[in-house]
């Protein structure tokens, strides 16, 4: 029998592992982006059978489909982050709106730079969220009703600033340089750094996350619960500053009122429940990504045949969020099942 | 224009002064009665708005008029009855109202209040098609002045001009649904007439082409509606073009298609109009606050029980002038002289005492067919 | 002994007492400034009128959030409803046809909303999010296919818009309420779930069971709803019961109720909370205040209402 060196049996056994090691990171790479990968191949097949030739890999597809997933996965991330340490914020939508129309009419006044816009959307997401995590904190009221109220606050706040005229910049191309491509990569980028260093690189981040799990207990260990809520709402504002930046470079933004920011915000919450499932082998927040981009493939491919707006867009998207979800929650029942039946199989082969 | 007008209004006042006696203060001899109006408006933000008040604002005084104002849907008409009821119970004995849904139960509240309703920059398609009688045939209806011309043919013919003396190719229309708006598919009707007229004689080269309707479910344009008509070199989007059309252009970077819109809001349209900013928008429609004259007169005159002597015994719908914005010129006079745009009354075409002289029961001179004269000259023609 | 027990009603019962003060205050404020208005047998008879929808929808509501769920679907199932209503009693002739056949939709959605969401093992706003998504959907198509922005009734329901029915229909499903919530095992359980689902589960309670149930009456609740508020303007369109979502929510915050759910839950949150939500609204337009300060004011007040009546004085934070 050959004997091998030890040395080499070493050297092999960190090869295969290595080996294992990048088919397993391989294996999680397409298991997560088989999700928007899944869908464009789906909608790429009824397209062409429509006749449609510009759903490929055209940079004008790619262009909407990118400025779509950016905008809508920003403010994902902020709605996740909130729901993934146990809050429900209403007053998110109002947060970015009202930032987006201070910070838009202040940079067209004033003939400010895209950058400062930005800056000024980020300082005012901080802030209101801020004052909003204080009102919770000082109020101490349930989190749903005083973001809710928070929520008619600023909404009423947008009728009281520059005559309620609202913000509509959309023409200023240089103002809006992060609602378009390529600079709407950087709210992205940005918005995905702050939540994962918040999240998984902080101190902070993991007290919220203890927080969330047992709040009762996470306050007996020593966690100063006041100030976690102060961090997780100045950073979720950070992430709502960011999507303010776009969203008001993107839209005609009028002042709202009858908690209609919720809505605006919410239309964004089907990427975010469906992030904790697409990022199961990676992280929430490119789960968010990936969800938010499948999604805007969807979308533009349901425009492509003529389904992207009215009815049967609205129930399309309902009837998909609605049957992946229930695919997801069956499957650690399936995972259970399998586990379950190779344990018998191993119990019988024993005997 | 806007002067010949307001001779006209003089030689008018003068001539009923005169018939009470007094040469030169005919407000201190016209006795008014204060009435309070609801003010209904589709919308609480925007130029329209603003025109809107500084206009109630400005002639509230000589017209010795108390306003009160709410807010309605153009979708709901739950909605609309709520703030109807409202503005009846705060003791408004006349409500003005720029939104035609659930009109024939509103009308039936109104009835029983004793309350008089008017309509204002609004055609009441959906009543004045499905419940005609219903609502122009109530009596609590005085009737309605449209947002500028029901229809609107003529900007359609004036756009198919510019488009063939600019020489685009290929056009893009689009429009709400028809149900909703019939002007606009009529307008589209009209505009390829028009185009249909000169491709007859055109050379094959010179050939225009007109895309299909575009429709619209009062939802933004997608951006798919590019990657289909990749050699559109014109846009007319009869349907709310700053609002619903402008974004997506900007949005894919097509605002060099030049646009032809509707619904003048005064802001991005403003700015990048014809020479001005990316020049996307060349043509643009809206129309004057001041044209409110026509139902308050009417209403006024009721709450005081009198009424034009050549009054149509049913209400009606009748047009007003438009301000048909299709050059740089255009655009500077409206900028520099509307209402519209500035939200100052002293851009009014009306004063306060002109519009006193409009109503039958202060000016026994008055006519109803002056009233529908004065309305159909405010357009940018007419700007002082 | 005695002054422990008052203590102990006065604190169990204190955001009662300020739900309740805080529609009194409502009232005599708004009688002031508007002047007597607000108490004119015409504003009467339309506050009655407006609140009725509103109150009839928040009973239902109560069991649902009760449960500590909360649903988004309520004002496309509404419009949805409204619309099926008009266009089944027009095709048929039949009122009654027409309102069986929403009254069995919404009982469909009252089991899909809590059967299937259990069974699945989805979370209540998953389920709720899709009936929104799919209603509204369904209420964009069925005008896109009528091609009209309003469809109207043929025989007016002149004998729902009536202010003594109006009362009626809010007195009788408040009594169905009461009775549901106070005297049998639904309003127990429906706490119970809202408290603490997992303990009420061990404790051998079929919280499906009880879920669907909770669904399926606030599904009855949507659809009488439907009736009145097709009633008021004999007519729906494409808006018909956009907001009224976050109106309920609204309301029943006003009326202190806890969207936590659990054993603090009760039936006159529904009642209280949507009457000051509509008197708020009446008042401030008989007040004569500017339309743009309204806003701000209803915010102050339900920011005000709800420092008073939701407020948790020790522990850790409330979710």
């Amino acid at each position: 029998m050959l004997r091998l060196p030890f040395p080499t049996i070493i050297a092999m056994e960190l090869t295969m592992k290595n080996k294992n090691k990048a088919l397993e990171v391989l294996r999680r790479f397409f298991l997560t982006i088989l999700f928007p990968l899944a869908i464009f191949l789906v909608m790429l097949v009824i397209t062409r059978s429509k006749g449609i030739t510009y759903f490929d890999f055209t940079w004008e597809m790619w262009r909407t489909v990118l400025v779509n997933t950016s905008s809508t996965a920003v403010a994902a991330l902020a709605i996740w982050l909130q729901i993934k340490n146990g809050r429900f914020d209403f007053s998110g939508g109002s947060v970015m709106v009202l930032s987006a129309i201070v910070a838009g009419n202040l940079a067209m006044r004033q003939g400010l730079s895209p950058v400062a816009y930005l800056l000024i959307c980020v300082a005012m997401g901080a802030i209101l969220s801020t004052l909003t995590g204080v009102v919770y904190i000082v109020g101490r009221l349930p989190i749903m009703i005083c973001t809710i109220g928070m929520a008619l606050v600023y909404e009423s706040v947008t009728y009281l600033v520059f005559d309620a005229k609202g913000l509509n910049m959309m023409s200023n191309t240089k103002l809006t340089a992060f609602g378009r491509m390529p600079l709407i990569l950087v709210p992205i980028l940005l918005a995905l750094a702050i939540f994962l260093v918040y999240c998984y690189l902080t101190v902070p981040g993991q007290r919220s996350k203890l927080l969330s799990n047992n709040q009762q207990s996470a306050v007996n260990i020593g966690v100063k619960e006041a100030r976690n809520v102060l961090q997780t709402f100045f950073v979720c504002g950070l992430l709502l500053g960011l999507a303010s930046t776009i969203y008001g470079s993107n839209n005609t933004v009028a002042p709202q009122a009858g908690l209609s920011t919720a809505n605006t915000l919410f239309a964004n919450i089907i990427p975010a429940y469906m992030g904790l499932f697409i990022g199961a082998l990676s992280t929430d927040a490119i789960g968010v990504l990936l969800a938010s981009l499948g999604m805007a493939i969807l979308n533009y491919g349901l425009s492509c045949i003529g389904l992207g707006s009215g009815g049967w867009q609205s129930i399309i998207v309902g009837v998909f969020m609605l049957a992946f979800y229930t695919l997801m929650a069956q499957l650690p029942l399936w995972k259970a099942a399998a586990a379950k039946r190779k344990r018998l199989k191993n119990e019988v082969n024993a005997a | 224009m806007k002067k010949l007008l307001a001779l006209l209004l003089a030689l008018v006042m003068v001539v009923s002064v005169s018939a009470v006696g007094s040469a030169n203060a005919f407000a201190d001899d016209v006795k008014t009665t204060h009435h309070k109006i609801g003010i209904a408006h589709y919308t609480d933000a925007g130029k329209a708005v603003d025109a809107i008040r500084a206009f109630l604002d400005g002639i509230s005084g000589p017209m010795n008029l108390e306003f009160v104002y709410a807010t309605l849907s153009t979708y709901d008409e739950a909605t609309n009855l709520t703030a109807m009821q409202n503005l009846i119970s705060s003791g408004c004995e006349g409500i003005l109202m720029s939104a035609d849904m659930g009109t024939p139960a509103i009308l039936e509240e109104c009835e029983s209040a004793g309350v008089y309703v008017a309509g204002f920059l609004c055609d009441y398609n959906q009543s004045y098609w499905t419940a005609n009688e219903e609502v122009f045939g109530n009596e609590y209806f005085l009737g309605t002045v449209c947002d500028g011309h029901a229809d609107i043919g003529f900007y359609a013919e004036d756009v198919a001009a510019q488009v063939i003396a600019n020489g685009y190719k290929h056009i893009g229309v689009v429009i709400f649904p028809e149900y909703a708006y019939p002007n606009q598919a009529a307008a589209s009707r009209v505009f390829r007439e028009k185009i249909d007229e000169f491709n007859a004689t055109a050379a094959d080269a010179d050939k225009i082409e007109v895309y299909e309707d575009q429709v619209l479910n009062f939802s933004p344009l997608e951006a798919t509606y590019f990657s289909n008509y990749p050699e559109m070199d014109c846009l007319f989007s009869i349907a709310a073009g700053a609002g619903m059309v402008y974004p997506t252009m900007v949005a894919n970077g097509k605002t060099n298609i030049p646009l032809y819109t509707s619904g003048f809001e005064g802001t991005d349209d403003a700015d990048n109009f014809g020479s001005s900013g990316n020049g996307c928008f060349k043509g643009t429609l809206c129309s004057t606050a001041e044209a409110m004259v026509y139902p308050l007169c009417l209403m006024v005159d009721k709450l005081n029980g009198t009424g034009y002597a050549d009054l149509p015994e049913k209400a009606e719908r009748v047009d007003c002038s438009a301000l048909e914005i299709l050059s740089d010129e255009d655009m500077a006079k409206v900028k520099e002289r509307a209402l519209y745009y500035s939200a100052d009354f002293a851009d009014s075409f009306l004063s306060g005492e002109e519009v006193v002289q409009l109503c039958a029961s202060y000016n026994s001179d008055a006519t109803y067919a002056n009233l529908v004269d004065v309305i159909n000259h405010m357009g940018v023609a007419d700007l002082k | 002994m005695g002054k422990t027990i008052k203590n102990t009603w006065f604190q169990t019962h204190l955001t009662d007492l300020l739900s309740y003060a805080g529609l009194l205050l409502c009232i005599v404020v708004f009688s002031i400034l508007s002047k007597g208005k607000l108490w004119s047998a015409y504003n009467l008879g339309i506050l009655v009128q407006q609140t009725c929808v509103y109150a009839i929808l928040a009973m239902g509501a109560i069991f649902i959030y009760s449960m500590g769920y909360m649903d988004i679907s309520l004002g496309a199932q509404l419009g949805v409803y409204c619309l099926l209503l008009i266009l089944i009693t027009n095709a048929s002739g039949s009122l009654v046809l027409g309102f069986c056949s929403i009254l069995a939709i919404a009982i469909v959605c009252g089991l899909i909303n809590g059967y299937v969401s259990v069974k699945l093992g989805l979370p209540s706003i998953v389920t709720s999010i899709f009936l929104n998504a799919v209603f509204g959907g369904a209420q964009m198509l069925i005008m896109e296919r009528l091609g009209t922005n309003s469809v109207s009734m043929t025989t007016k329901l002149k004998f729902f818009k009536q202010m003594p029915v109006m009362l009626a229909a809010i007195v009788i499903i408040a009594v169905i309420s009461v009775f549901l919530y106070q005297f049998t095992q639904l309003g127990k359980h429906a706490k119970g779930i809202g408290a603490n689902e997992t303990a009420t589960s061990i404790s051998g309670v079929n919280t499906t069971k009880w879920k669907v149930l909770a669904y399926v009456f606030f599904g009855f609740c949507i659809a009488v709803g439907a009736l009145f508020l097709t009633a008021r303007t004999n007519s729906a369109g494409k808006g018909t019961g956009a907001g009224y979502a976050m109106d309920i929510m609204v309301s029943l915050l006003l009326g202190g109720m806890p969207l936590s759910g659990g054993m603090r839950s009760k039936i006159s949150a529904a009642l209280v909370g949507s009457f000051t939500y509509v008197i708020l609204a009446n008042g401030l337009i008989l007040s004569g205040v500017n339309t743009t300060l309204i806003y701000i004011i209803k915010a102050i007040v339900f920011m005000a209402v709800i420092l008073m009546t939701c407020r948790k004085p020790s522990g850790v934070l409330p979710r």
